[in-house]
């Protein structure tokens, strides 16, 4: 007759002990003994509680994670990590700059939001496109000064969240193409 | 007397976006790596009591369990890339947390009247003072012993009694083998029965 081993007496004190090994339990005293001992003692063991803390505790606790993880860089490696609002917000606003030079490139020298190219125009430029220059300009003084709080007077902040949502929502293509745009975009910050 | 309620709006940013509450444990794993603040937030008020918990089986002080979870939580963040999800979020976050456990209580006084937090938070009404007594005495003592044990035994009995971690998840926890974690879980109840059996 085998004794129990260690696995088997945790096995028999859990009751998952094999089917094969549950006589031993019937007819091995010592075992047996020692068994139910272990499993007296899981169960007082178990029967501890933690005690509760304050419900005030929780709120506080949440608060002194989200202060120490500020002081913490974004999570590293992946190419999430690419999609950090400090990268998403200078990268948006290339977007849209870049937008904005296609669909004027696109529209023609006289289409309604005159490029950027036009700001400075050739000796052969036509007056048509001096005049568009002016109306960039303007357009541009308008926008430039214009941060983040102006935004968010304006009705156009995002909300906590929305950024990674809006992230979420993209398919494999596209993520894979902002993916680009911002390996694209580090690389021409570095030269 | 008079009274008089008093309402305040919630500080921007302190809650978590209300669609976050509805993601999974996934879905917000992946913002958290894309660096999403609030998902984490969310991924904290959701983990936060299990990971005290685990905590505070180690320390059996409340200050110190506070400390060591918030550890658990930054390097978390820190290794939120890292987070392939083979494993359940709650598994992982157990993980770092019996590592920092592991790593940082024996360098603190393992001070054997720590435990006062217990007993000082028992709800005791409706027992006879004597019972309540002899009741917390002996939980003392279970406490004592647990935090007595040598660190691997201590953190098996922590996942597998208070935890209900399976042996697997325990092993994967601890990077040890199941027939180890067994052995640990054996010799850890082989060690509490000869302490508290010498001090009934």
């Amino acid at each position: 007759m085998t004794h129990f081993t260690p696995d088997e007496m945790i096995d028999a004190a859990e009751g998952v002990l094999d089917a094969d090994r549950r006589h031993h339990l019937e007819v091995c005293e010592p075992c047996r003994r020692e068994v139910e001992a272990l499993r007296g003692l899981l169960q007082e063991a178990a029967g501890i509680p933690v005690p509760e803390p304050s419900p005030l505790f929780w709120d506080g606790f949440s608060a002194r994670v989200r202060l120490a993880v500020a002081g913490q860089p974004a999570p590293a490696s992946t190419w999430a990590a690419w999609l950090r609002w400090s990268t998403l917000a200078p990268a948006g606003a290339l977007a849209a700059a870049l937008l904005v030079v296609v669909a004027s490139l696109v529209g023609g020298p006289t289409g309604p939001m005159a490029p950027p190219l036009s700001l400075r125009p050739s000796a052969a430029a036509s007056d048509d496109l001096l005049l568009d220059a002016d109306v960039w300009e303007i357009v541009a003084d308008l926008v430039g000064p214009a941060d983040w709080d102006a935004a968010g007077q304006a009705g156009l902040a995002l909300t906590p969240g929305d950024t990674e949502l809006a992230v979420l929502s993209l398919t494999e293509d596209e993520r894979r193409e902002l993916s680009r745009l911002l390996a694209g975009e580090i690389e021409r910050s570095k030269s | 007397m008079e009274w008089s309620v008093k309402v305040v709006a919630p500080e921007a940013g302190a809650p978590p976006a209300p669609a976050l509450t509805h993601l999974d444990d996934a879905q917000l794993v992946a913002l958290a790596a894309a660096g999403g603040r609030e998902a984490f937030d969310e991924i904290v008020v959701r983990h936060r009591r299990s990971v005290y918990h685990v905590c505070y089986r180690f320390t059996n002080r409340h200050e110190d369990a506070a400390d060591l979870a918030q550890d658990a939580f930054v390097r978390a963040w820190r290794g939120m890339g890292q987070f392939k999800g083979q494993a359940a979020l709650s598994t992982w976050l157990h993980r770092i947390a019996v590592n920092v456990c592991l790593n940082k209580v024996s360098l603190k006084t393992v001070s054997t009247e720590a435990l006062s937090d217990g007993d000082r938070l028992e709800d005791t009404r409706g027992e006879r003072p004597g019972d309540a007594i002899d009741r917390r005495e002996r939980a003392r003592a279970v406490r004592r012993a647990i935090q007595a044990l040598p660190k691997k035994q201590r953190a098996t009995l922590i996942l597998r009694a208070y935890h209900d971690l399976s042996h697997q998840q325990i092993a994967d926890i601890l990077g040890s083998s199941v027939g180890a974690v067994k052995a640990n879980f054996f010799h850890a109840l082989g060690n509490l029965k000869k302490t508290l059996g010498s001090k009934p």
